[in-house]
């Protein structure tokens, strides 16, 4: 079940985000419940101790006129409940979509100065918090973890290509569908994730799984989204 | 013996270019090819004598060049290579000159080889150490790159020159003490007016860059005050508005004060908060260059009509990292963004920066054509979504930041945005 929480320091909005998400949960009998309204954030936090399996949907004001934010707050939330799915409540001048995104992983933002929007856009949050919980809980992917900077990203095995050294020492490039990321590591420790990964040359391992095709005059490997990762001449036969 | 001498030189001319070029390993294909010609330039040895060195020298740049296809990179290492060469090569020659050596004798020759190989592969390696420190601290710029290019190859025709003469002289060990000493003194010449002639240019660079620096603060500092005369001019208002509300409520006339907040409030609300104020958070960069060089680029972008926006939350008291460097690739970044979005003539520019406990992120996103091609092809080296030799690509500054061991970056094509994200780690 999804927990909801509402943090936000006026009383007027926080009475008014909390009839819009009680009559949500009712009126579409979601397996959801209101834990949490306050304005303290310390509360949230407290909650979340003593209820240490919670997930939770958390509607979070970012200016709290408290000495820890919204975003502050929302950081701590994410230590406790990885999977937890935050929403932040602002205005438009508080607006800081990037750091939202990438800081803490939020999954919207609501802006209060557009009052008539408010409503639909928190049910529209709740709507997709309930059906991501709902397919986070169905799969169990294997997944791969990197760290970036103090953030820890978590990627599914089958998004990922392949794994190539780069030519600056410790440094290795993640290849995906549409997408390059960096990390220090060595090809030596990721040889070692096993399942569908391969390491077919000195400086790549691959993903056999998202393999196209493979040309062994050329002794290249042409993956599904059409890139080309190298292959060495021993490595071919553990190709077939 | 001789023959084996001379295929040695060229084998080691072609690694020790190979060495100082940081190129890859040699394959097996230049490999042969190599040794084959060292072999037929051995044997016309014996009809040219000492000018075996000219089709050495070609045969060299060849087989370089067909796995380099760069021929100024090719150049220089081979010039740098064979200087180096000869100067061991005389230098071994006269310390076994020293040792009382018969000169051809097979110890002779034994030793010879030796300390030739080793000489000249640790000079080679000295030399890379020392190239790649200098990229990393400084960045020669290509037109200095040049003239260190055309610097080695005119050292090495005029050593070969000397070669030549002293051969048609008639090759004594004291001709050869002479060669070295002038040609040591050249060198020296030579590396110290290049050098005070690159310290001069950094200058005109350093004092060039000032400039820009200060012009863009300028304008920084324009938008400012631009910005501050809007929220004066707002402060105007909100004393006129207070007063308006407080007659409609001391006169108990609702439906005024509803009327004149939805018509002349609300507007005034959302005016303020759409416009203008997008780049204030600028103050918060307290990194100087990184200041100027963001807000030049992102006031540009605003003049030009494109929707940009910058955001940090926190304070960025310093960047952990290069910051000439720093400054490259922002400039890069934000102008293959600003490029972008006049090609696609809509959508908007976000920069962030953000920081936490572990690393500072620079965030550079945008909106790009819905067919922008796949980031491994936009990665490859000279590919440019404007045709040929035009812009910087991202394979240049991949090559920038490869040069930072602290930064990682990563780069994103998804829902219509272009996201590229630099991690530089705090160490």
């Amino acid at each position: 079940m999804l927990s909801v929480f509402i943090c936000e320091d006026d009383p007027k909005q926080r009475e008014r985000l909390r009839k819009i998400v009680t009559d949500y949960i009712m009126i579409e009998a979601l397996d959801m419940e209101l834990a949490l309204d306050t304005g303290d954030p310390v509360s949230v936090l407290d909650y979340l101790e003593r209820h240490p399996k919670t997930t939770g949907l958390y509607f979070l004001d970012v200016d709290l006129q408290h000495e820890m934010s919204g975003i502050a707050l929302a950081s701590e939330i994410r230590e406790r409940d990885d999977s937890g799915k935050i929403v932040f409540v602002t205005t438009h001048g508080e607006l800081s979509y990037l750091t939202f995104i990438y800081k803490v992983e939020a999954m919207d933002y609501i802006i209060k100065d557009r009052p008539d929007e408010i409503e639909r856009k928190v049910r529209e949050c709740i709507a997709v918090a309930d059906k991501r919980h709902l397919s986070d809980s169905g799969t169990q992917s294997r997944r791969f973890k990197v760290k970036v900077g103090e953030k820890t990203r978590s990627i599914d095995h089958k998004d990922i290509m392949f794994f190539e050294s780069s030519s600056v020492p410790h440094k290795i490039i993640l290849h995906m569908d549409n997408s390059q990321l960096e990390f220090y590591g060595s090809i030596k420790e990721l040889e070692e994730i096993g399942g569908s990964f391969y390491r077919c040359h000195k400086s790549y391992v691959v993903n056999k799984d998202n393999i196209k095709s493979v040309d062994r005059a050329k002794r290249e490997i042409e993956m599904i989204n059409e890139e080309i990762c190298l292959v060495s001449v021993r490595a071919l036969k553990g190709l077939d | 013996m001789s023959v084996f001498i001379v295929m040695l030189q060229l084998l080691l001319m072609v690694s020790t270019a190979q060495i100082i070029n940081q190129g890859k390993y040699i394959s097996w294909k230049p490999l042969a090819v190599t040794i084959a010609a060292g072999i037929l330039f051995a044997f016309s040895f014996r009809w040219f004598g000492v000018y075996t060195s000219i089709p050495m020298l070609l045969g060299a740049f060849l087989i370089l060049y067909m796995s380099e296809r760069d021929a100024l990179k090719v150049l220089g290492g081979l010039s740098y290579g064979t200087i180096l060469l000869l100067l061991s090569d005389a230098l071994v020659t006269l310390i076994e000159n020293a040792l009382w050596f018969t000169i051809g004798s097979p110890a002779f020759y034994a030793v010879y080889a030796v300390l030739l190989i080793v000489f000249s592969l640790a000079g080679s390696i000295g030399i890379r150490v020392f190239k790649q420190s200098v990229e990393r601290k400084e960045m020669l710029d290509d037109r200095l790159k040049k003239l260190l290019v055309y610097l080695g190859v005119l050292t090495v025709v005029v050593y070969y020159l000397c070669i030549y003469l002293s051969a048609y002289i008639g090759e004594t060990v004291e001709l050869i003490q002479l060669n070295l000493f002038f040609f040591v003194v050249y060198l020296l010449i030579a590396f110290l007016a290049f050098y005070f002639y690159s310290k001069s240019l950094r200058k005109a660079y350093e004092i060039k860059q000032k400039e820009l620096q200060q012009e863009a603060m300028q304008r920084y500092t324009q938008e400012l005050e631009q910005q501050y005369t809007e929220i004066r001019k707002f402060r105007h208002d909100h004393q006129n508005i207070l007063s308006s509300l407080d007659a409609f409520i001391q006169e108990e006339d609702f439906e005024g004060l509803k009327r004149y907040y939805r018509h002349k409030l609300k507007r005034a609300s959302e005016h303020l908060a759409a416009e203008n104020f997008k780049l204030e958070n600028l103050s918060r960069i307290k990194v100087k260059e990184i200041k100027s060089i963001v807000a030049s680029k992102l006031i540009r972008a605003q003049e030009l009509g494109i929707d940009a926006t910058f955001e940090a939350r926190e304070d960025i008291e310093f960047v952990p990292a290069d910051s000439v460097a720093m400054v490259r690739a922002l400039g890069i970044l934000l102008d293959n963004a600003i490029e972008e979005l006049q090609e696609v003539k809509s959508g908007s520019m976000t920069v962030g920066f953000i920081r936490d406990r572990k690393a500072l992120h620079i965030i550079v996103q945008n909106s790009c054509r819905p067919d922008m091609p796949r980031v491994h092809k936009l990665k490859e080296a000279g590919f440019s979504t404007k045709g040929k030799n035009r812009g910087l690509g991202l394979a240049s500054l991949t090559e920038l930041i490869g040069q930072l061991p602290n930064v990682v970056s990563e780069t994103i094509v998804e829902d219509g945005q272009f996201k590229q994200i630099l991690v530089i780690n705090y160490t």
